[in-house]
């Protein structure tokens, strides 16, 4: 398993809580700059970073990782995005 | 106008529904999650001979900010836009006796004070312009010496839109290095 940089997105129970088909959240993300981060929810809730898509806990992967990028979900439900070191 | 006879405003408001339904209609989950009720629409006429309003000159105008963000990474820059604002104005003149500018005024009033709940949607409909569910954004009268004319202007803004896609809003992420978060590498 690779190493990443974390960064924490976004709580998922807040995030269906809301009822929204997709949500961008717009972050600085430290040492890369500003992002948007498109948060959809079909059979899995997924995130679309840099055109990557992750879906979260897919196949009970956790993290779930992806062309040089990951997703984790923690204990407390918070999603975070892995980029490359 | 739209293909009707004349300039048209229409008022709707709210009420919150306070009935006690009863056990059996509150195990209905329909009936047990409307929380509002509509009213009947309070239409007035822009036109001189119905009401004593006329229309003298109607404008629109959209108001969108405009930021270019360089990345570090990104050979190419991320544009954001934020909408400010979306405004119809309305410039009207009534004489001082007009039945619709008493009634223009005494909703306007009205609305103020709902603002909070924001039960209430405006539509406003004169041949290219139309406006539905708009919100008030502002109203004001000034009267002449020289007259007894009366020069309205109402300004209506875009209402609000039920969207299931939203835009969080902008925030610093620090980094966590490691295989997961929370276990360091």
């Amino acid at each position: 398993m690779s190493v990443y940089n974390w960064y924490e997105i976004f709580n998922l129970d807040e995030f269906e809580e809301e009822d929204l088909v997709s949500k961008t959240y717009q972050l600085t993300l430290s040492g890369i700059g500003l992002k948007e981060i498109l948060v959809t929810k079909g059979n899995n809730t997924s995130i679309v970073y840099d055109d990557v898509f992750l879906s979260i806990n897919m196949n009970d992967k956790n993290p779930f990782e992806f062309e040089d990028h990951a997703v984790y979900l923690d204990s407390e439900n918070n999603v975070w995005l892995g980029t490359p070191e | 106008m739209l293909n009707g006879v004349a300039p048209i405003i229409i008022f709707d408001f709210l009420a919150t529904a306070s009935l006690d339904l009863g056990v059996t209609f509150s195990k209905i989950p329909v009936l047990n999650t409307i929380p509002t009720i509509p009213l009947p629409s309070i239409p007035i006429y822009l036109d001189e001979g119905l009401t004593g309003l006329y229309v003298e000159s109607v404008t629109k105008n959209v108001d969108i900010e405009t930021n270019v963000e360089k990345n570090l990474t990104d050979a190419n820059p991320v544009i954001i836009q934020k909408g400010i604002n979306s405004l119809v104005t309305v410039n009207l003149i009534a004489n001082q006796d007009s039945i619709g500018m008493i009634m223009l005024s005494l909703l306007c009033d009205k609305i103020f004070s709902r603002l909070l709940d924001g039960k209430y949607s405006i539509t406003y409909l004169n041949k290219s312009v139309t406006l539905f569910g708009g919100l008030l954004h502002s109203f004001s009268t000034v009267q002449n010496s020289e007259n007894d004319l009366f020069h309205i202007s109402l300004q209506l803004a875009k209402g609000r839109v039920n969207s299931t896609i939203q835009t969080a809003v902008s925030r610093i992420a620090q980094p966590f290095n490691g295989v997961i978060p929370g276990v360091a590498s």
